[in-house]
């Protein structure tokens, strides 16, 4: 039944060929940083640091030349990013556009999108959140309420959108709204590149449990956008958020959000620990490496055209239910004590302990991606 | 070769292991039919090259034999046999003829060269079908490194025993027997090798039992109804099987991986990564099932315990998930944690010229 859902894939040698220079580019623009920068991994917000790694053309790789990219294949990117999770770099300033709002674009796009947002992206200069989620619409994401209606040659949208993660530091959002009434909720659903400069935007910071900015309610006042704004058909919304969520789902980051405190457990533990010690840490290890290899025979699917979106539902409840796991290890293991002000490790595992259970929240809650595992498993 | 093998094995298990065959396996009969059935195939030597009567498919295209193997239950010495023989030829020792099986030697067990034959001084414990093979083989810690060892079983004293799925597990006493051959095997000195290739060919089994179980499970909750509903449409049941499906796909993936790696140089980060995840996933799995299935999984006449009694066995012979996660801790730690990351990029590394063709 599972045989071939996970073929094995081995990456290219000219996707290897990518993985000593991004290394010796992070050690250059990161050595000697604190762990707990290491600890935000992929919600670390460094613009310069989008900026320089998109003069070294290592965003948007996959995408055509004539729009900035690399043309080179999905697994090439994906050796550039789990290099830098594994590094724990800064990189929310461009990860966003360059995982799921570029290939939208790409793929739905017309000429002229592709043309104005590509190019920025890829030079790290135009950072994109993403507006899915309401208040009263998480999970049941096609119950959406904000609404965009035609106003001459124009639309008009009113509403709200919750959780938006780095919506105050970014330039555009690929809205979610709801274009048409229809019975059917998944009917009627519409994408919107929106510049949020726009006037009637309003975003306000919403303050997360470890005290930080990290989203954002962003809320939508008789906003006029063209119709060019439109990505893809009126009234395919759904499909195409769908699509993006494959690509949110099965990246590297669905299970190494916490590797700069493994990194710091095995340099605690020391090159003798003790057997229980050693057993933990093979534990992890042996995830890892396994969900790597999943993770890797998505990419080499997407990289043909398919969309396993069901297999990336299986990564992503995998890998983060070992990264919740992660920070509860530590504290079985050995004596710490999570602090803000404490030293270095002591204020990684403060960060990481706090955020782990966003983990299994963002990108879909492991109740709805299991519910999506047993739908491919036929009894739904 | 791959796709021949898979289609054949399992067409051959699926006629063959039946209920009844697996009680009379369970009752301690030796299944000489079907395993002269598979023999003839090609299938029990299928590793070694042509002079030694195999096809010499690599690792690789032994995956769906072995999955099978766990996926049907197979209550015969297959895969040990198949790891046998590779480890033979690749320690330069010829293949006999004749039935194999592989076996750990207990500690202390030790070797001698005496007027030029060797012995062996010990025992070997719990030995797949020890008591039917013809000849077994294990290694021993000798002049500062694994020896490979193949020893006739005749000159061995067999102390019967069963795990807890009942396939014979024989101890092997051999005090001053003489073997057929010791050679040293430092392929992958770090580890002993009967060890190694035993748990890459549980961890493929483990995989093809868990597989099996998801799909019998998924069946039952369609099939079974309660308050009205299949109970596959209660969303308790529905997360349950979500989770059995993503461990066996994990298994499976692991397990596959391994063999890509196990005719490269040094597979045993690759084979110890495959066993520790097999074994862990291996009760939880069962477990699910079981819960899955009510009481009538718990009887004998369903034929649900086939494969949970060999997942509560298999997860603990040739190494338990602490065993081989520790060995992979220890390797860590050793590096420290800069060294993680590329460690597993290391070892994941590429492996075509090894035999592998995906
Ligand atoms: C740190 C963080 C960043 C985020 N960033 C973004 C972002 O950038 N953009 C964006 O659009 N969204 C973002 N989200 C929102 C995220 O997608 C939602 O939190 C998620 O979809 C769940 O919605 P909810 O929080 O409303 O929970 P709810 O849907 O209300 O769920 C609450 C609980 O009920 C369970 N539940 C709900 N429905 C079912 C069901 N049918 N069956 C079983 N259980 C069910 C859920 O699994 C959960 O356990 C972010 C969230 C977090 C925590």
């Amino acid at each position: 039944m599972t045989l071939s859902r996970f073929p094995l894939c081995t990456l290219p040698p000219e996707a290897e060929a990518l993985r000593e220079p991004v290394r010796a580019f992070l050690r250059q623009e990161l050595g000697g940083r604190p762990h707990t920068k290491a600890g935000k991994s992929w919600m670390g917000y460094d613009a310069e640091f989008s900026r320089k790694l998109g003069a070294k053309g290592w965003i948007g790789v996959t995408w055509p030349k004539r729009h900035g990219g690399g043309e080179m294949s999905a697994l090439s990117r994906y050796v550039i990013v789990e290099e830098l999770l594994a590094a724990g770099a800064p990189v929310i300033a461009h990860w966003i556009a360059d995982r799921q709002s570029g290939p939208l674009i790409l793929r739905y796009g017309t000429e002229a999108q592709k043309e104005f947002f590509l190019p920025a992206i890829c030079r790290g200069e135009m950072a994109f959140c993403i507006g899915m989620s309401e208040s009263d619409s998480g999970s049941d994401l096609a119950s959406i309420r904000t609404r965009a209606r035609r106003a001459g040659g124009a639309w008009r949208i009113n509403g709200a959108k919750i959780w938006t993660s780095n919506a105050h530091r970014c330039d555009y959002m690929i809205t979610l709204v709801r274009t048409s009434d229809s019975p059917e909720k998944h009917q009627g659903l519409s994408q919107f590149l929106i510049d949020l400069k726009a006037p009637g935007i309003t975003v306000r910071p919403i303050r997360d449990l470890t005290g930080d900015n990290s989203f954002n309610e962003v809320v939508f006042q008789d906003v006029l956008v063209s119709d060019d704004s439109l990505v893809g058909q009126e009234g395919n919304g759904w499909a195409q958020v769908v699509a993006e969520l494959a690509l949110e789902r099965s990246g590297p980051e669905r299970f190494l959000s916490c590797h700069a405190l493994v990194k710091e457990l095995i340099d605690r533990l020391g090159p003798k620990p003790d057997a229980r010690s050693a057993i933990v840490v093979g534990g992890i290890v042996s995830k890892l490496a396994v969900y790597r290899q999943m993770s890797l025979s998505i990419a080499a699917r997407l990289n043909k055209g398919e969309n396993p979106a069901t297999e990336a539902a299986y990564v992503k409840d995998l890998g983060t239910t070992l990264e919740q796991d992660i920070p509860e290890m530590v504290h079985g293991l050995m004596e710490s004590t999570p602090s803000l002000d404490g030293e270095d490790y002591e204020q990684l595992l403060a960060y990481i302990t706090q955020f782990a259970p966003s983990f299994s929240l963002r990108g879909g809650t492991r109740e709805i991606l299991r519910g999506i595992i047993a739908r491919g498993l036929g009894v739904r | 070769m791959r796709a021949l093998f898979e289609d054949s094995i399992n067409r051959i298990l699926a006629d063959h292991v039946t209920a009844a065959l697996l009680q009379k396996a369970e009752a301690g009969e030796w299944q000489e039919t079907l395993f002269n059935l598979l023999d003839d195939g090609g299938f029990a030597r299928a590793s070694a090259t042509e002079i030694s009567g195999g096809v010499g498919a690599p690792w690789p295209d032994l995956f769906p034999v072995v999955f099978a193997c766990g996926r049907h239950a197979l209550p015969l010495p297959l895969p040990e046999s198949l790891a046998a023989c590779w480890l033979l030829e690749h320690a330069g020792i010829p293949v006999p003829k004749g039935r194999l099986t592989l076996g750990r030697a207990s500690a202390g067990t030790r070797l001698e060269k005496r007027a030029g034959e060797w012995r062996l001084h010990g025992s070997l414990d719990a030995v797949p079908w020890g008591g039917a093979a013809d000849f077994v083989v294990t290694s021993v810690a000798h002049d500062g490194g694994p020896h490979l060892v193949l020893a006739k079983r005749s000159q061995a004293v067999v102390h019967r025993n069963q795990n807890i799925a009942r396939e014979a597990r024989d101890g092997l006493e051999m005090s001053g027997a003489t073997v057929q051959a010791a050679v040293p095997y430092f392929k992958d000195a770090t580890n002993d090798p009967v060890q190694n290739f035993g748990a890459l060919v549980r961890s493929a089994q483990i995989a093809g039992a868990m597989d099996r179980m998801a799909e019998l499970c998924v069946q039952y909750a369609n099939d079974r109804v309660q308050f009205g509903k299949p109970i596959g449409k209660f969303q308790a049941i529905q997360q349950q099987l979500a989770v059995l499906a993503s461990e066996s796909a994990s298994v499976s993936t692991a397990a596959e991986y391994a063999f890509a790696m196990a005719g490269q140089e040094q597979p045993g980060f690759a084979i110890a990564c495959a066993k520790a995840r097999a074994s862990e996933a291996a009760g939880k799995a069962a477990a699910i099932a079981h819960a899955v299935h009510g009481a009538i999984g718990f009887t004998y006449e369903h034929s649900l315990h086939y494969l949970t009694r060999r997942l509560w066995s298999w997860r603990s012979e040739f190494g338990t998930h602490a065993f081989w996660s520790e060995q992979l801790g220890r390797q860590v730690c050793e590096r420290g944690g800069e060294g993680l990351w590329p460690l597993i990029i290391e070892q994941q590394g590429r492996w075509e010229e090894g035999g592998w063709r995906g």
